[in-house]
């Protein structure tokens, strides 16, 4: 297996799998954040993670969430020097436009939030902050590697964090 | 908001001799927009990285200096079209031609005020159909708040997270209360964002509404979320709730 790139991009999935602590996947999450955290890698996500995660978790609880637990979900935007968010702009826009037409043209129905997630990718690495995965644990989202200028597949590190 | 200064940035990679050529273009300009008046101008901030300058007019009469700042955004309009300045002083016509011949090779040159930017780029960056007027939104940049001037009118850098580039803030008349916790620390601007409209890099905040700083967390404070909300048998996988939202 190739090293991990120096760069990645997450999607909500990742993230909301680490406020999940769920049990196949935190030891590669956990590794890759710490990796972060030590400036070995970067991890990128759009600011839009932060709605689809708290959405996400509150879904899955089927209630609304509590302060407390709101708060501890949000120290994960907190420190920018380990998940770096992206903000939404224009450009981005532009770009997920372009991405939804041309998934058209392949005869796939590529979703607004989805194609932002992608565009902010796409964003990050003409800005010579050059994705080099993209890491989700949605495999719908895995063909459009076509689209794109990065690889899309399940956050995964070469030396899983043991406890 | 009074205008009182000029800003002249050399996008890219700058080495010594385009610094030293850029800012002789620049000092051309600003002076052939200057004769015969007691305006002088002084340098106000210089930033590295991209080589900002920003220079600030002082004369007697303030409406000198906000006339020769509008005739300096008339030669950015013009030039961010690729249109050749309209101009009665020659002098200025070739000034102005002069940095649209310098910026060719190079990544782009902006010339910028409070109240407006305009961005010139090389013909091999944008050719004369590219939309060169900045993207302008309702938006929020976070950063670390460098330098700060209080001179006539309030204007500080931010060094936004994620290319690390100063973006250059401009408050209202006011505000300055505002900023007082911030310097050197953590912020997140909102404001009136203008944005490259080629790279989407952020240039510029102004019409700030609000100043927020960003407090510094303890390291490792990202494992708070870890397990805010266990995954237990019966709950939907992560992606599946994501799917939910996305799909709705």
């Amino acid at each position: 297996m190739p090293d991990t790139p120096k760069i990645l991009y997450w999607d909500s999935s990742a993230l909301l799998s680490f406020v999940n602590e769920y049990p196949e996947r935190i030891s590669t999450l956990d590794a890759l954040l710490e990796s972060s955290a030590n400036g070995t890698i970067e991890i990128y996500t759009s600011t839009i993670s932060h709605v689809e995660v708290a959405f996400g978790a509150s879904e899955q609880q089927r209630r609304r969430l509590a302060p407390e637990i709101e708060r501890e979900i949000d120290s994960l935007w907190s420190d920018p020097n380990v998940v770096v968010s992206v903000e939404y702009h224009n450009g981005i826009g532009q770009s997920a436009r372009n991405l939804i037409r041309d998934a058209v043209t392949r005869g796939w129905s590529l979703k607004p939030l989805d194609a932002i997630h992608l565009a902010t990718g796409q964003w990050l690495s003409s800005m010579e902050i050059v994705v080099g995965e993209f890491h989700t644990y949605d495999t719908r989202l895995f063909k459009y590697a076509d689209i794109v200028d990065f690889s899309i597949c399940e956050p995964r590190t070469l030396q899983p964090r043991m406890i | 908001m009074s205008k009182t200064t000029l800003t002249y940035e050399m996008g890219g990679q700058v080495d010594l001799k385009d610094l030293e050529n850029g800012i002789t273009l620049f000092r051309r300009l600003v002076y052939s927009l200057t004769p015969r008046t007691r305006v002088t101008w002084v340098v106000e901030d210089l930033q590295p990285g991209s080589a900002i300058v920003t220079l600030r007019g002082q004369a007697d009469d303030p409406a000198e200096v906000e006339h020769i700042i509008d005739e300096y955004e008339k030669i950015g309009s013009s030039l961010s079209r690729h249109e050749t300045p309209n101009h009665a002083r020659a002098g200025v016509v070739t000034a102005a031609c002069a940095i649209a011949d310098f910026v060719e090779p190079r990544e782009y040159v902006r010339l910028g005020t409070a109240e407006q930017d305009y961005i010139i780029y090389g013909k091999g960056v944008a050719d004369a159909n590219t939309p060169t007027t900045p993207l302008i939104s309702i938006g929020a940049i976070t950063g670390r708040v460098q330098t700060l001037s209080s001179r006539a009118g309030l204007r500080f850098n931010l060094y936004d997270t994620v290319h690390d580039r100063a973006v250059t803030c401009y408050l209202k008349q006011g505000q300055e209360d505002v900023m007082r916790e911030v310097w050197g620390n953590w912020a997140t601007v909102v404001g009136t964002v203008s944005r490259d409209s080629v790279t989407g890099k952020p240039i510029s905040v102004r019409h700030i509404q609000k100043v927020e700083r960003v407090y510094d967390v303890g390291s490792r404070s990202y494992q708070e979320a870890r397990g805010a909300i266990p995954w237990q048998p019966g709950h939907i996988l992560p992606e599946e709730a994501i799917r939910l939202l996305r799909d709705a």
